[in-house]
């Protein structure tokens, strides 16, 4: 009796341990997916209204209110750095290096320049993020599943070994 | 920096000056004070990134004339390193200087004239002349302020933000109860369009510079539209002196010159025809 519960808190702990890979994977094709939507507004709202920065970060802070978004938990961070003049480095854990580097880019360069180059800047900026995002998507469909389904197979047959 | 900040605070403070590697100075209405402190690059882009919210393509048009306005009328003028198309001056970059101007309400500094300007409900339009930092704006202001209250539908051109202080379109100084305020518009592009619209009898407009723009004040009077304006020059004779302003001293009927010592808004003469 003993042994079939072991064998079940196993089989449960090695499915839990693939629910985290695969959301660990969907984060980050959120993550990239919220840098591309901010980009796309951000870009709209410079080109037509020249909306400044920290008020199109609050606007768009404020529509994600209540949802859990890491790029709005980065955006908060941004703003308490630039009113109180200390330099600003993303909190990029889950991005690849390039995605990081990419993001520190477009977090240096916003804000620097006249409406026809930031918009050029930001076209670049959304392209990139929505490629991530279209990427990561895919790597949290096919490797986010695999691991789900082989975390699950390993519970199984550590639940069939230990029972 | 703590006490100049105190010092602003207690509204002493006309102008800083902040020079990258150079000690900071302050002017109050009294005398200049070299700072103990020197002014970092570091401390210029803050203060620019502040008074453009980080933003620089939100104040690129004001940038490129030379300047940045901040919240309650405070003006910074700025040089730096300037990047065209090969033509046109674009942006400006690796901004080096500022000079911050702080505004300052002086109520009843034109009681003791403003009878000669407005009388039995007569407006006379009038030109304040005096070299920079003398007190144009101020003066300016405090008339608009006694007009406007006087019941007259006041209409002040804010090209620069330092006359009414303008935040989001609403005047932070005390212009008074009868004033319109549009702000952040060349002067040359605003007076045509509310003249029509807003249908005022009294315009106000600071620093008259250029030609262009001494026709607008000559438009505005023709128009049957009362006119307060300001222009630099030592007095009027050197008006008097330029063939492009020497038509201001025949429209305007009255013309307030001032002078910066002992200290600004001192009135040095008021001709009243």
């Amino acid at each position: 009796m003993l042994r079939v519960l072991a064998g079940g808190l196993l089989c449960v702990g090695a499915a839990a341990g693939g629910v985290l890979i695969r959301r660990h994977y969907n984060d980050k094709a959120a993550l990239a997916g919220e840098i591309a939507a901010f980009i796309s507004a951000l870009k709209n709202k410079i080109k037509f209204l020249k909306t400044p920065l920290l008020d199109a970060t609050s606007e768009f802070i404020a529509q994600n209110e209540g949802k859990k978004s890491r790029f709005c938990d980065i955006l908060k961070s941004f703003k308490e750095a630039k009113a109180s003049g200390k330099p600003f480095q993303p909190d990029t854990g889950l991005l690849s290096a390039e995605d990081k580097t990419e993001l520190e880019n477009f977090f240096a360069s916003i804000g620097k320049s006249n409406v026809e180059i930031t918009v050029e800047n930001l076209k670049y900026f959304e392209s990139y993020f929505l490629n991530s995002f279209e990427k990561r998507k895919e790597e949290a469909k096919r490797l986010g599943g695999m691991y789900f389904k082989l975390m699950t197979l390993l519970g199984i047959a550590l639940m069939i070994i230990v029972a | 920096m703590g006490k100049i900040s105190r010092a602003v605070e207690l509204g002493a403070v006309c102008e800083v000056r902040l020079r990258a590697g150079k000690p900071v100075t302050v002017m109050t209405a009294e005398k200049r004070h070299v700072v103990d402190y020197h002014a970092q690059k570091d401390d210029i882009d803050f203060a620019v990134g502040v008074a453009s919210g980080f933003s620089i393509y939100a104040v690129n048009d004001t940038l490129i004339k030379g300047f940045l306005h901040f919240s309650g009328g405070i003006r910074l003028g700025i040089t730096g390193e300037g990047v065209t198309d090969g033509e046109t001056l674009t942006t400006v970059k690796h901004i080096s200087s500022l000079v911050l101007r702080i505004p300052h309400e002086i109520k009843g500094s034109a009681d003791a004239f403003f009878h000669k300007i407005l009388s039995g409900g007569q407006i006379k339009s009038t030109l304040v002349v005096s070299p920079p930092g003398a007190g144009k704006t101020t003066l300016l202001r405090e008339m608009a302020r006694k007009a406007s209250d006087a019941g007259i539908d006041t209409l002040i051109l804010d090209e620069r933000f330092e006359l009414s202080g303008a935040v989001e379109g609403v005047p932070t100084m005390d212009v008074g109860a009868n004033t319109d305020v549009v702000s952040g518009v060349p002067k040359i592009i605003a007076y045509e369009n509310t003249i029509r619209s807003m249908n005022p009898r009294l315009i106000i407009t600071d620093e008259l510079f250029s030609a262009r723009e001494v026709t607008m004040a000559l438009d505005t009077m023709r128009a049957g539209v009362a006119c307060f304006a300001s222009v630099h020059a030592e007095g009027t004779a050197a008006l008097s002196e330029s063939e492009v302003f020497r038509p201001l001293l025949k429209a305007f009927t009255c013309i307030i010159t001032l002078t910066g010592r002992p200290k600004p808004g001192t009135v040095k003469e008021i001709k009243v025809c």
